[in-house]
């Protein structure tokens, strides 16, 4: 091993060390600028993917994108178009903005987000995408101006990536379960869960021995707790959350 | 239910069916399903040099259908896949060999078990009957040569992987060398994850001899 490489893999092992005895958002986002800073990386976003093309903002865990990018990105609909997101649904592997295919990147609204994201210097980057426990998508991206990551350097950056993921949902995990409010009652799931084999509020009321009403106050109640639009919106989300299950 | 059942030198007489369904599902999944064509045999069981007499089987059974899913374990005092074929993935920690750890390998869960977008019960209870029987024979570790993107799923389990190596990419994906600890704890949150209550075994791992033998020896 090159005297060079074998730095990179002492910093990503030290890196990885630190990233396992981290307990707050702010800690691990500390350790992770200080780590990939010595690859040219200024900026980062550590957040699962929604399929539904929506708002990225109730599934990022660690926020460190450069000030005005993520309101720029998510006013603009950004997300639908950018072709990251595209890659990280078709591979397991890490890819360097500048790897991807020229059809992937030229087409108007994706060449869009490329070029705003060049003025908040976000010139080039690497997406490694990942999947969760459950199985949902999601990332750890980064950029910079200049980025230099020769291949062994890529290759621990990628690992380094991964467990810092896992710092993130395991902090992220404890804190949605000790503040606690924004969890479904068990009556609520409940509720949610006749709806969404597809049960009318009367035949819910009916199957529970409670009223009609007060059915549907528990699911006004779980779109307020979830954010949500309407009944199919609840079950969507309830069901990514782990609230219910069918 | 399914239960698994841990086979090793002492009982695997009593399962020569199910052993011989491994086998016949691993070339399925491995040369069939993920093209690993270098395991491909005439006879269309997956057999290779680390199925010895010392090779424990943890077997998912399903009554009436049979073997669902399964893994292998191989004592890392023996030659194992990390020791004989990738050790370079150990080139920071070196290969862990020691009478308490035991290499992990032949993960598989039957296509009919796989559950698209949600967790597939099946790889939970095999998840569960790995950490059951490695504690109940205080096992203290594993060792794993597996495909980076385990490394968030692991944790999220709380086995603890750490890395022993530099990765290597081969056919395209980023494979490395791990160890896990078998504990208390990753039991704990592993069951969680996949809400299952209590043990998996088919009997206590503590115990040797199945409840079958007793009554095939009777007989």
């Amino acid at each position: 091993m090159s005297e060079s490489a074998k730095h990179d893999v002492d910093e990503a092992f030290r890196a990885i060390a630190d990233f396992e005895r981290l307990s707050t958002p702010e800690a691990v986002i500390g350790r992770l600028s200080e780590y990939l800073g010595r690859y040219g990386f200024t900026s980062f976003l550590v957040t699962g993917l929604p399929v539904q093309r929506e708002r990225l903002e109730p599934y990022i865990l660690l926020n460190n994108w450069p000030d005005g990018w993520y309101e720029r990105y998510t006013e603009a609909g950004h997300y639908r178009h950018d072709p990251c997101v595209r890659q990280c649904f078709g591979t397991i592997e890490p890819f360097v903005w500048s790897d991807l295919p020229p059809e992937m990147t030229q087409g108007r609204e994706a060449s869009r987000v490329m070029e705003e994201a060049k003025r908040f210097g976000l010139v080039d980057g690497l997406c490694v995408p990942l999947h969760d426990v459950y199985g949902f998508q999601a990332v750890v991206t980064m950029a910079g101006q200049h980025i230099e990551l020769p291949p062994s350097a890529r290759r621990m950056v990628h690992l380094s990536s991964l467990y810092a993921y896992g710092a993130a949902d395991r902090i992220g995990r404890s804190q949605s379960y000790h503040k606690g409010q924004n969890r479904l009652t068990e009556r609520e799931a409940e509720v949610l869960t006749w709806t969404a084999i597809g049960k009318t509020a009367w035949a819910v009321g009916e199957i529970l021995g409670i009223a009609e009403f007060t059915v549907k106050d528990h699911l006004k109640s779980v779109k307020l707790k979830l954010g949500t639009s309407n009944n199919v919106h609840s079950v969507a989300e309830a069901l990514r959350r782990h609230e219910i299950r069918l | 239910m399914i239960r698994v059942h841990a086979i090793d030198a002492g009982n695997r007489h009593l399962y020569d069916d199910e052993l011989e369904q491994h086998h016949r599902i691993r070339h399925d999944i491995y040369v069939g399903e993920r093209k690993w064509m270098d395991l491909a045999r005439p006879d269309g069981r997956e057999v290779d040099q680390f199925d010895t007499g010392n090779a424990v089987y943890l077997l998912a059974v399903e009554p009436g259908k049979g073997v669902v899913g399964g893994s292998r374990l191989v004592p890392t005092l023996d030659p194992h896949l990390m020791s004989d074929v990738f050790p370079e993935l150990a080139n920071v920690r070196g290969v862990p060999r020691a009478p308490d750890i035991y290499e992990w390998t032949r993960i598989f869960v039957v296509p009919a078990k796989r559950e698209t977008g949600r967790l597939s019960r099946t790889a939970g209870i095999v998840y569960c009957g790995i950490l059951e029987f490695c504690l109940s024979r205080r096992l203290s570790q594993i060792s794993v040569v597996c495909e980076a993107y385990w490394i968030p799923r692991l944790l999220a389990l709380g086995w603890k992987p750490q890395l022993l190596g530099e990765p290597i990419v081969k056919d395209g994906m980023t494979i490395v060398g791990i160890t896990c600890d078998m504990t208390e704890d990753a039991l704990d949150k592993t069951r969680h994850i996949y809400e299952i209550a209590g043990s998996v075994m088919s009997v206590s791992p503590a115990v040797r001899l199945p409840e079958n033998r007793r009554v095939a020896l009777r007989s």
